[in-house]
């Protein structure tokens, strides 16, 4: 394995938001940092100093600004009552790099192992008609699966088996897709110094039995090429997971907010890669209601006139009064949905 | 990288395709498509299978030695249509005649093309596996041991040769019988599953009533009514038998004739079972004999789409049909072919070697057949010619009316007689 390590800046300070809880580190340079995943609190230092973990590979932001504001645009759009910070361009200007972890372990496999592995083979079949003419038959190939044990010896080294560094890795890789590793470069000091740095909240030895599985799912892939099958069936391997080691990739997110009528922080995040935004688009209940209430004052005027004006006006009145408050409605249901969306992990 | 001897019994080590991994796969089954001779281990002499004893034995010292083998009826190994399979069983058959040296009196042999066992004709020595194809599927795998003994069957010989009226009477005591000779015929099995969907107009009587202008009243009355129907049908056809020998070689209609065979009863073959005898490898391609499975499955198979649509007015059918999971199995079963001589002529027989079904060729006694028919055409035209007579005399009509339809009847019979003679001088 040829390793890549970042020499972390000096210095880099390690930070703590007391309102989640997340820890990064900040460049040193950075002063009044806010948690940008959370937008609680302000980043305040934390009470134990981290060292950062040797990084061997990093995704780099592929995203233009161009690009971004696209996104970001369409984000925006369509959403109901926006409040009046919901924009593009604030939410452009506020945009913070965050890296965050995966872990990278690298590992020799040496044992014993034993499969059933499927081969695929031809058969010869037909397919037959019958009608005024008599039977008529069509040769057709079908392609079937034959099982055949197998065992055998590995002696082999793996890099990069991929394991999380969050707990809330699998709900984030669900918020905002997933990343290309292939498109991951070594790690260079000046590529995280542009931004804050999740520190992770797994350690290496908490995956040590995942990461042996997913060893072992590889060394089943191997075993398969090597006897030239097509399919695993199962696989079991025995013997011994030597010299693993550890480092990180990091990946790049976006992270800006909006704020709302109360002046509450409703963070938004972008995958840094493919650009897939994720956020909770929050309605204006005031600017509803704002609606309805002039809407409302109409309709009152308009029944009025209807009433002086000895029309028989029940149902035009009563269907004004209710579609006054339409605005009000489908800002609560808006809100209701997009509640159901989890924050950004 | 650890020692891999000794590490997987019953596995060997095959090439890897990566680096770092080493591959066992199982230790395929000994070939034993070498031709083997026989010879007794007391005293030399030549060994055969002895049907009486299901065993070898030897004929000079008596020594006898079980088969080694296993029961394994209907489940034994079948095959499917792998291209492999398909290509090999097209190319093997394009071996010629089959040289071989004999270990025991060092005479070069040359065999038939496709013989399985044969004696040396210079020192006796039996001798089997002579001419197997290069794919093992190609190979029997199952046979059909003899369970009928020729001691057992000659007594029934007789008593067929004795039965029926339309033979000569002496053909029981004057038949000069051949010795039975034990043969394994050659023959294919085929199981496949079909899947058929089917379309037809199908007649369906209903009630109609209607206006019947000569009563004026109302009436009802059965009409058939056509309409197009659909339905799907699924069947498994198992072990259909096709034979395997040339009808050049062997005559069919004789040998469909000693079937049924009960293929419970298969054991894996063991070439111990053929030592002695003269047996011929298929003859019959596999694909031949696959193309004749398939038109026993395809008239099944608009039989049952036919039951399908509940009717028994069933037109235009047309069917789609398609084959899963088919299956082939290459068998030997077990027959004695014999021969008598009477009357200056050779006739043949077959038995089933596993239930003793037998079927053959017979004298008919033509003399005797021509005076019973004849007798029985002439007697009642006889009747009629009387009954002739007695109406001219006496104006009484009745028994020249019974004459006439005796004579009727009697000719019908004669002429199905004279038929029955003819087919069982061919087949009986």
């Amino acid at each position: 394995m040829t390793e890549h390590t970042v020499n972390t800046p000096d210095p880099f300070l390690t930070q703590t938001c007391p309102a989640c809880a997340r820890n990064y580190f900040v460049p040193a340079h950075w002063h009044n940092v806010a948690c940008p995943i959370c937008q609680k609190a302000m980043l305040v230092p934390a009470a134990q100093t981290r060292k950062m973990p040797s990084v061997e590979l990093i995704v780099k932001p592929s995203l233009d600004k161009a690009t971004i504001d696209a996104q970001l645009a369409r984000f925006c759009k369509g959403s109901a009552f926006p409040f009046p910070d919901f924009k593009p361009e604030n939410l452009s200007q506020r945009l913070v790099l965050v890296n965050w972890p995966i872990w990278l372990t690298d590992g020799d496999l040496k044992g014993a192992w034993d499969a059933r592995f499927g081969y695929d083979y031809q058969v010869e079949s037909s397919r037959e008609q019958m009608g005024n003419a008599g039977w008529s038959s069509q040769k057709v190939i079908k392609t079937r699966v034959k099982d055949e044990p197998r065992k055998g010896f590995i002696e082999r080294h793996y890099d990069n088996v991929l394991s999380p560094a969050l707990h809330n890795h699998q709900e984030r890789l669900s918020q905002i897709g997933s990343y290309q590793l292939n498109q991951a470069s070594p790690g260079k000091a000046e590529d995280i110094a542009t931004g804050l740095t999740q520190i992770g909240t797994i350690a290496p030895s908490e995956l040590e039995d995942f990461v042996k599985q997913e060893l072992s799912k590889r060394a089943a892939q191997d075993c398969r090429l090597a006897s030239d099958a097509q399919h695993i069936r199962n696989f079991t391997f025995n013997g011994d997971y030597n010299n693993l080691r550890w480092t990180q990739a990091l990946l790049p997110m976006l992270a800006s907010y909006y704020t709302d009528d109360k002046g509450n922080r409703h963070v938004v995040t972008i995958n840094g890669q493919n650009g897939a935004v994720y956020g909770q688009r929050m309605a204006s209940v005031k600017k509803a209601g704002l609606i309805t209430g002039i809407l409302l004052a109409v309709a009152i005027i308009l029944v009025l006139i209807l009433y002086f004006a000895e029309v028989d006006f029940f149902i035009c009145s009563s269907v004004l009064l209710i579609l006054a408050f339409i605005p009000l409605i489908r800002a609560a249901g808006w809100n209701n949905k997009e509640k159901n969306k989890r924050p950004p992990a | 990288m650890q020692d891999p001897n000794n590490h997987f019994p019953g596995f060997e080590q095959i090439p890897s395709k990566l680096e770092g991994v080493l591959v066992f796969a199982p230790i395929p089954e000994k070939d034993e498509a070498q031709a083997r001779s026989y010879a007794c281990p007391q005293c030399g002499g030549s060994l055969k299978f002895d049907v009486n004893s299901s065993g070898m034995a030897c004929i000079y010292c008596g020594y006898l030695a079980p088969v080694a083998t296993a029961h394994v009826g209907r489940q034994a190994q079948s095959f499917e249509f792998t291209l492999e399979n398909v290509q090999a069983a097209e190319q093997e058959w394009e071996t010629d005649r089959e040289l071989l040296h004999c270990n025991n009196c060092g005479a070069e042999l040359s065999y038939p093309k496709g013989a399985i066992a044969a004696s040396c004709p210079y020192c006796g020595s039996n001798k089997v596996n002579l001419s197997l194809p290069k794919t093992k599927s190609l190979r029997p795998q199952v046979l059909l041991p003899f369970s009928a003994t020729p001691e057992a069957l000659k007594p029934r010989i007789r008593e067929w040769l004795s039965k029926g009226w339309m033979h000569p009477k002496a053909l029981k005591d004057a038949a000069q019988m051949d010795k039975l000779t034990p043969v394994y015929l050659p023959y294919w099995t085929f199981s496949a599953s079909i899947a058929a969907d089917w379309k037809a107009e199908v007649g369906h009587y209903e009630t109609e009533r209607y206006y019947n202008s000569s009563s004026k009243s109302y009436e009802t009355r059965q009409v058939l009514r056509w309409r197009w129907e659909n339905g799907a049908i699924t069947h498994f056809f198992s072990d259909l038998m096709v034979n395997g020998v040339s009808p050049n070689r062997l005559n069919h209609t004789m040998l469909n004739a000693i079937e049924p065979y009960n293929l419970s009863g298969l054991v894996l073959f063991s070439p111990d079972y053929l030592v002695g005898m003269n047996v011929q490898a298929y003859e019959t391609p596999l694909d031949d004999a696959w193309q004749s499975a398939k038109q026993q499955m395809r008239v099944s198979t608009e039989r049952l789409c036919e039951q399908d649509t509940g009717s028994s007015h069933v037109r235009n059918m047309s069917i789609d049909m398609s084959y899963d999971d088919e299956q082939w199995r290459y068998v030997l079963l077990p027959l004695y072919l014999a021969g008598y001589s009477f009357a200056g002529q050779y006739y043949n027989i077959m038995l089933n070697g596993q239930t003793g079904k037998l079927a053959g060729n017979k004298p008919v006694d033509w003399k005797k057949v021509r005076t019973i028919t004849w007798l029985i055409a002439l007697i009642p035209l006889l009747l009629a010619l009387i009954g002739f007579i007695v109406m001219q005399i006496s104006g009484n009509s009745g028994l020249l009316t019974f004459g006439a339809l005796a004579s009727l009847a009697g000719i019908v019979v004669s002429i199905s007689l004279y038929s029955q003679a003819k087919k069982a001088e061919k087949l009986s």
